[in-house]
């Protein structure tokens, strides 16, 4: 898998480097899990970028784009993500096969240095960016889902850290703020989340932990992501011996027997404990380092979760 | 790096101005008035922003480990999807679908996929091996099983992987081929049920019934008249399949298509089907000739109508027999008598490997909380009573004998038959069988004879019985083994208890009845007044003798039990 860090100049300059990484980079390359370029269009205002990740064996066609605009009167700088079963020349970024439509999964940046972390295979990328002493995160592509792929065969998670719902600048306070990780929205079980996932049937269906834009209150939606919306989750520490607890990332959903379906974890991606702990930290954990990251501008001890950086 | 030009604002860092000050040359003071003087403030200072950014921060190495979950156990290994496949009874090709999936996050080889005892089995679809399954990569196998091949089929399909792993799948199921040889029905046909108990007797003629056996045993017998051509596909039959397991036509609950069906369809409309051998999973024969018939497998049954689980191989014309099949083996010999060169004769007996319980609810009513079987015998063959005390005699051979009545109570056995005259009966007659489950459930059974004679109206509300002095009083009066009655009248039926007898003269007694009737019941409006016994059958099998395909003679052993 391939990973890289650095610091972009700004937003723009933050996407033209992903597009090299994704389909260039030569961990990719060698493993022959280089993403395909379908579509770069890049003008005065706007990008777009859109992809195809081969899947581990080189036998899926995953679907992601990115595209980046802005709003300097308003002083928003915007990623908007999305993912697709298929791709289409004639139609725009946001009317590709089975897209995403409505309020996408998006990421706040800014017109300004930019330091980012990469991470990809053939399946998913990730992509987490400071901004000023915050941080914006997305998620695009498969996650691993715990059935066959005869059972569920495009288990495609397109996952931000904005919902577009409301105000979009990276200064943005509330629950419709936060990253894929631990999701929000201010209206119970709107379907405007940064976390957004095809499920079994063919839908997307959106996740969310919490809502309310004053009291970010947690509850056990519709469809939570564990352990997010664990209860207390915030009393977890380190373990004794001071090494830090790495938790998947379970996407789960309530049935109407009242306990949880799991549809699969996210791939590279892991709850950590915030206590003791501070963004921009490494954990070893096999001789793999974790990057570790708030929850945009959260810093409690729940507000925290780990990137492989492998 | 953006660089812009700043100014900072003049604030109190000047301090704050002197609002009044002393004019020279004059005693007092005026005011001072914006603007003030240049020397009275400080110039803006101009400003730029640095490049500062990114800010580097402090980092800390923390060790860590990752929490195990479910993705741990679930990948990292091969899945074979499903992991076996149970194909039943093979009586038409099947198809199959397989998923084999890498689930390591590396690729992985097979290096072979070996098969054993697959007669008439194949795996196919992707290439083959040597073959790459990628990392996470699934592919599709499409398994096909022929209905030609070994009569058991235990397969095996080892997916050998580099590196020394292994996938099993297992493959379970069998063939079966149809015995259509028709049976001769001048001789008629006989099934024999067996239930097996225990029955525990205690000196005092008190008994405890055990049921041995979940299900009852079935078995077909039947005689056959064959000529040409069938008497040599007969013999090959029995030479070559032999004691394995056929598909055998249950020829009594045949029924013929009132409509043509084509190749393809999935439905028969067989008339009569609640009253056969019908039933989901089971199997149905379309039966024309010895060598032209299909069996087929029933998906689900819906009245007269029976949805198959695969489509029918091939068309049959309205008229075509059909009849619901069973899995049953030859049992013992199989004797074919030559008759002629060309013609033979025998006789065959199967028994049932597919064995179903009847679920449908026992007919009768029901008095003291056993069912009442009120159907008359057949009285073309006499019923048979025997009365038996389970006596002791003590004998030492030298002074008198000494007898012991252990029970005190005779035990009256029965023996009757009936005959079931269509199918309706038939099924009814087998659902009280099935509640009997040999001599364990006892029933309640009517003497079918007149046991006593009424001699004087019975009044409505009345609850006593006056009828023609037969000793009941002086011998038995309300003994547990002879007191209750089926009272048969113009105007219905009832059930009662003796509760007390009493002589009324010479010829008449009074018998008591625990509950009066609610009608007046004239001595001409009385039918018959028989005892009603508390019975068991006295045998764990029973034979069904069928004279055609729609009438059955019973004969059935009963003893009486105390009520």
């Amino acid at each position: 898998m391939a990973f890289e860090s650095g610091t972009a100049t700004d937003y723009r300059n933050l996407l033209e480097r992903l597009r090299v990484f994704l389909t260039q980079h030569p961990a990719l390359v060698a493993a022959g899990q280089q993403w395909t370029e379908l579509r770069w269009v890049s003008d005065a205002a706007t990008q777009e970028l859109l992809l195809r990740a081969p899947g581990l064996a080189g036998a899926d066609d995953i679907y992601c784009g990115v595209r980046s605009y802005e709003n300097p009167t308003s002083g928003y700088y915007m990623w908007d993500l999305n993912g697709s079963i298929g791709f289409s020349q004639v139609d725009t970024f946001y009317a590709q096969p089975g897209c995403l439509t409505g309020w996408l999964p998006m990421m706040s940046l800014w017109n300004d240095a930019t330091p980012y972390w990469f991470v990809a295979n053939g399946r998913r990328a990730v992509v987490v960016a400071k901004v000023s002493t915050l941080y914006q995160a997305a998620y695009l592509g498969f996650i691993l889902p715990y059935t066959a792929p005869g059972q569920y065969p495009y288990p495609l998670l397109i996952g931000g850290s904005m919902t577009g719902q409301r105000g979009r600048r990276y200064s943005v306070t509330g629950p419709n703020h936060r990253h894929f990780v631990d999701p929000g929205e201010d209206v119970q079980n709107a379907s405007s989340t940064a976390t957004m996932l095809r499920g079994p049937a063919g839908a997307w269906l959106p996740f969310q932990n919490t809502y309310s834009p004053t009291t970010e209150s947690r509850y056990d939606s519709a469809r939570p992501v564990w352990p997010g919306s664990y209860a207390y989750l915030s009393v977890f520490r380190e373990a004794l011996d001071g090494t830090y607890v790495l938790m998947p990332i379970v996407l789960s959903q309530g049935n109407s027997a009242g306990d949880h379906d799991l549809f699969g974890e996210l791939d590279g991606v892991y709850q950590v404990s915030g206590f003791n702990n501070a963004a921009g930290n490494l954990i070893q954990v096999n001789g793999v380092d974790h990057l570790v990251v708030q929850n945009v501008f959260r810093t409690s001890v729940r507000d925290y979760w780990a990137l492989r950086l492998a | 790096m953006a660089a812009f030009a700043g100014i900072v604002a003049p604030g109190s860092a000047v301090g704050e101005p002197v609002h009044y000050e002393r004019a020279r040359g004059i005693s007092g003071y005026r005011p001072v008035r914006y603007p003030f003087a240049a020397a009275d403030s400080v110039s803006p200072l101009a400003g730029t922003r640095g490049a500062a950014r990114p800010i580097s921060e402090p980092q800390r190495r923390l060790a860590g480990a990752r929490m195990p979950s479910f993705a741990d156990d679930w990948y990292h290994r091969i899945h074979l999807l499903p992991p076996r496949i149970d194909l039943g009874n093979v009586i038409s090709p099947i198809v199959r679908r397989l998923e084999v999936w890498n689930a390591h996050l590396q690729e992985q080889t097979v290096l072979a996929i070996e098969a054993t005892g697959a007669d008439g089995l194949a795996l196919s679809g992707p290439p083959a091996p040597p073959l790459v399954f990628g990392a996470l990569q699934s592919r599709t196998y499409s398994f096909s099983a022929s209905h030609r091949g070994t009569p058991a089929i235990n397969a095996a399909f080892t997916f050998r992987f580099a590196g020394g792993a292994e996938m099993r799948l297992g493959v379970t199921g069998r063939r079966v081929v149809v015995f259509g040889i028709r049976p001769d029905w001048s001789d008629g046909m006989t099934e024999r049920l067996e239930w097996l108990s225990e029955v525990l007797e205690a000196h005092d003629g008190s008994e405890q019934r055990i049921r041995l056996r979940q299900l009852p045993r079935r078995s077909f017998e039947y005689s056959w008249l064959l000529e040409g051509q069938d008497v040599r596909l007969l013999e090959h039959l029995l030479f070559a399949w032999g004691a394995r397991i056929y598909c055998l036509p249950v020829w009594t609950d045949g029924s013929r298509l009132l409509q043509d069906v084509v190749a393809g369809g999935r439905q028969l409309v067989v008339p009569d089907a609640a009253h056969s051998d019908y039933h989901p999973g089971g199997i149905a024969v379309l039966w024309r000739s010895t060598a032209e018939n299909e069996a087929v497998e029933i998906a689900s049954v819906d009245g007269a109508a029976l949805t198959l689980t695969l489509a029918l191989g091939q068309s049959w014309p309205a008229g075509t027999r059909v009849l619901p099949a069973r899995l049953a083996r030859l049992d013992g010999t199989t004797g074919v008598r030559r008759l002629t060169d060309t013609i033979a004769s025998g006789r065959c007996r199967f028994t049932v490997e597919d064995l179903g319980a009847s679920s449908a609810p026992e007919p009768g009513t029901v008095y003291r909380s056993y069912s009442v079987f009120d159907w008359p015998p057949d009285w073309s063959e006499e019923i048979d009573v025997s009365c038996q005390r389970k006596l002791t005699v003590i004998d030492s051979g030298t002074g008198p004998r000494g007898f012991d009545d252990e029970s005190g109570a005779p035990q009256l056995g029965r023996r009757l038959t009936w005959l079931l005259p269509n199918r309706p009966q038939i099924t009814a007659f087998r659902q009280w069988l099935a509640a009997r489950t040999g001599r364990v459930h006892p029933c309640w059974l009517p003497t079918f004879t007149s046991n006593l004679q009424v001699s004087r109206a019975v009044v409505s509300g009345g609850s006593g019985l006056v009828v023609r002095n037969t000793g009941y009083s002086r011998f038995v009066t309300a003994h547990p083994q002879r007191r209750d009655l089926i009272l048969r009248t113009r105007l219905g039926t009832f059930f009662r208890r003796v509760t007390g007898a009493e002589e009324l003269s010479a010829q008449e007694e009074l018998l008591s009845l625990d509950q009066p009737l609610d009608v007046t019941v004239t001595v001409d409006q009385v039918l018959q007044v028989s005892w009603l016994e508390l019975v068991r059958l006295d045998q764990d099998a029973v034979e069904l003798f069928w004279e055609t395909d729609g009438v059955v003679r019973v004969q059935l052993s009963t003893r009486t039990l105390p009520s």
